[in-house]
């Protein structure tokens, strides 16, 4: 009897450590897929939140930027509901509801929302999203702005560029290397051309952009369709020298804003301009509106000082006309901004400008219907001008020398000019939209240090 | 109490030193029985592990890919410029906090005797550069390849770029294998979003 007590007793004792150690293990594998399950929930959790808080910063930013586009749009509820301090503005932006127990907000900071010229403002942006009982993802992003320019490229048409001569050229230069209007500018020459000219179209259409025997050094750019290059080329510093055509320096994604652009308002009042004469006060800045330009035989307008000029002359009818051995001079010194509506033919000695730099003579196409004004230019010499009309079709006739840009409806060069885009007019423009000069997600804690001051108290 | 009697004599005849041992059908079943048993016991086991392998291969890959897709697009979205360098190589030009730029290279290491086999890499510098490169993602099947977009038109659908003039938008594909001696492999494919370069030029 002991002995059969005895060995029941060893018999349940080694079922139940059995059975226990069984169960601690099924007790591991289970912990082990809970956790296994919990960390990849954790992860995908994560991962949602960060791309929450990162579409949030940039909905903030977005919001500055628009605020800053309405300020430069002339409206004065721009920053209304912004929090500002001298030029500083902040904003937050709460209650996201994202889904379940997540919520989200993004404080915005603006660092000056009033620049002068040439200050490229800064918005940062701190976006986070917050699981329940779980610590907040955050993204900060910084973005520096800048004024859009209108002369952006060299040669840029809504509709159509077209080479119509059999020796035509097209490169760049930058009349102002040290970004200083104030100092000297820098004439082209062709020891230090560069290959930044530009020739675009946002045309979709197979003739957007015919380069046909045109010699392009730089780069090429339609809305969609191959450029028609016939015996000409495209080519850059980087062109292999056996290349006639680099496809590298080609592309069919071209997209641009063509805003129209109004005459501004004011201005003393005169006759028709119909014999040489003389505008403007040299050293000072006039403006002055007249009917239209009738010159003829030697006439000759001569430009004195910072002169705007608008003509009042109506769509459909000859604003400008300088024909015969007449012309418009613009000596060094003197700048010309010119507004015109109508239709304008600059022939006879055409223009003359003594500057180095094309941006002091601008010509403003404000016609509103597409394809509603022709201006038809001629240069002596060599043509210094930057013309944006975007609904303009605008012809440069010459076998000289063309410099500046030109943003129009449809653009055609006769002759066999060579044209020089100047690269400082990219970043001309004191009223443009701003757009984005440089964007920076923050994700280093040194980066994010010298933005973590502002985000406190509110 | 006579029955009681009878059956504690016979429970104490079973239990007496001549108590009946098992027969050898008896015992050839039990052995049979019990290795039938134990083998699925084993099976079960062995398969439990292997499982628990995979799943844990599964989520490392998962957690692997998550945080290289996360350092390739806050890469790609800085980027002001890109270098095309090959389907499994390229270069981007990335702004610093002041004006300047530098360079970092994303590239699928095929070479076998590099200690990056097989993985997804970020290297600073150019292509060519001598800098370490490090892995973000291990055990990358050779199928790897970047995709390059232009910008999104209306009605365009994908539009693959030509070079790197219009190259607006990468994407990355990849397959992740995580293999074990006696298990299925744990494969995870990842095709990323089309991450725009946000500073590079479109237009004005």
């Amino acid at each position: 009897m002991h002995r059969t007590v005895h060995f029941r007793r060893d018999s349940r004792g080694t079922v139940l450590i059995v059975a226990m150690l069984v169960l601690a293990f099924i007790a591991f594998l289970l912990g082990s897929y809970v956790n296994l399950n919990l960390t990849t929930s954790r992860l995908a959790n994560r991962s949602y939140c960060s791309n929450v808080a990162f579409n949030l910063a940039e909905a903030g930013a977005e919001e500055a930027l628009w605020s800053f586009n309405q300020t430069a749009a002339g409206s004065s509820a721009a920053w209304v509901d912004w929090q500002q301090n001298g030029s500083t503005a902040w904003r937050k932006f709460s209650d996201f509801d994202l889904s379940p127990n997540t919520t989200g907000w993004v404080k915005v900071y603006v660092d000056n929302n009033n620049p002068a010229a040439g200050i490229q403002p800064k918005i940062v942006a701190l976006g986070s999203a917050s699981p329940f009982n779980s610590e907040p993802t955050t993204k900060m992003i910084e973005i520096t702005l800048h004024r859009r320019s209108f002369f952006a490229g060299g040669l840029v048409a809504k509709e159509r560029v077209a080479f119509q001569g059999a020796n035509t050229s097209v490169d760049s230069w930058n009349s102002d290397p040290d970004n200083d209007p104030t100092t000297p500018a820098v004439a082209y020459s062709y020891g230090i051309r560069r290959d930044g000219g530009g020739v675009a179209s946002s045309s979709v259409q197979d003739n957007a952009a015919m380069v046909n025997e045109a010699n392009i050094w730089g780069y090429v750019a339609t809305g969609g369709a191959q450029p028609e290059i016939g015996g000409g080329s495209v080519r850059g510093a980087d062109t292999p020298a056996d290349v006639r055509v680099d496809p590298r320096r080609i592309s069919t994604d071209f997209v641009a804003n063509f805003p129209p652009v109004t005459a501004p308002e004011g201005g003393a009042s005169i006759p028709l301009i119909v014999s040489t004469t003389s505008l403007g006060t040299p050293g000072a800045k006039t403006t002055w509106r007249c009917p239209g330009i009738v010159l003829a035989g030697n006439d000759t307008l001569t430009i004195a000082g910072d002169v705007t000029l608008i003509l009042t002359a109506g769509p459909g009818s000859r604003g400008i006309s300088v024909t015969g051995r007449a012309s418009i001079n613009i000596p060094a010194g003197a700048s010309l901004a010119l507004y015109v509506e109508s239709d304008a033919l600059i022939g006879g000695n055409g223009l003359a400008n003594g500057n180095a730099a094309p941006v002091s003579c601008l010509i403003w196409g404000t016609n509103t219907s597409a394809g509603g004004q022709d201006l038809r230019i001629a240069g002596n010499g060599a043509l210094k001008a930057a013309i944006y009309a975007p609904n303009g079709r605008v012809t440069l006739n010459g076998n000289g020398d063309m410099m500046g840009s030109v943003v129009a409806d449809m653009i055609t060069l006769t002759g066999n000019a060579a044209f020089h885009y100047d690269e400082s007019l990219g970043t001309y423009g004191t009223t443009t939209p701003f757009g984005v000069a440089k964007w920076r997600e923050l994700t280093s804690q040194a980066s994010r240090q010298a933005y973590q001051s502002v985000f406190v108290g509110w | 109490m006579i029955i009681s009697t009878q059956s504690i004599e016979r429970e104490a005849k079973c239990r007496g030193p001549f108590r009946r041992g098992f027969t050898l059908a008896e015992v050839i079943m039990a052995a049979t029985l019990s290795v039938l048993v134990l083998a699925a016991v084993m099976s079960a086991f062995l398969m439990i592990g292997r499982t628990g392998y995979n799943m844990s291969g599964y989520s490392a890959v998962e957690a692997e890919v998550r945080r290289s897709l996360e350092t390739f697009a806050v890469d790609v979205r800085q980027a002001s410029d890109i270098h095309w360098n090959s389907d499994q190589s390229i270069t981007l030009v990335l702004p610093t906090a002041t004006n300047a730029t530098r360079l970092v290279t994303y590239c699928y290491d095929s070479d076998a005797s590099s200690g990056t086999f097989r993985c997804f890499c970020r290297q600073s510098g150019p292509a060519d550069s001598m800098a370490p490169k490090q892995a973000l993602v291990h055990g990358v099947a050779p199928d790897f390849l970047f995709r390059r977009y232009k910008l999104d038109q209306a009605g365009g659908g994908d539009s693959p770029a030509a070079n790197d003039l219009e190259t607006k938008q990468i994407q990355v594909n990849l397959r992740a294998v995580r293999t074990g001696v006696t298990t299925v492999a744990a494969t995870q494919a990842a095709i990323s979003a089309k991450f725009i370069l946000r500073n590079k030029r479109v237009s004005n």
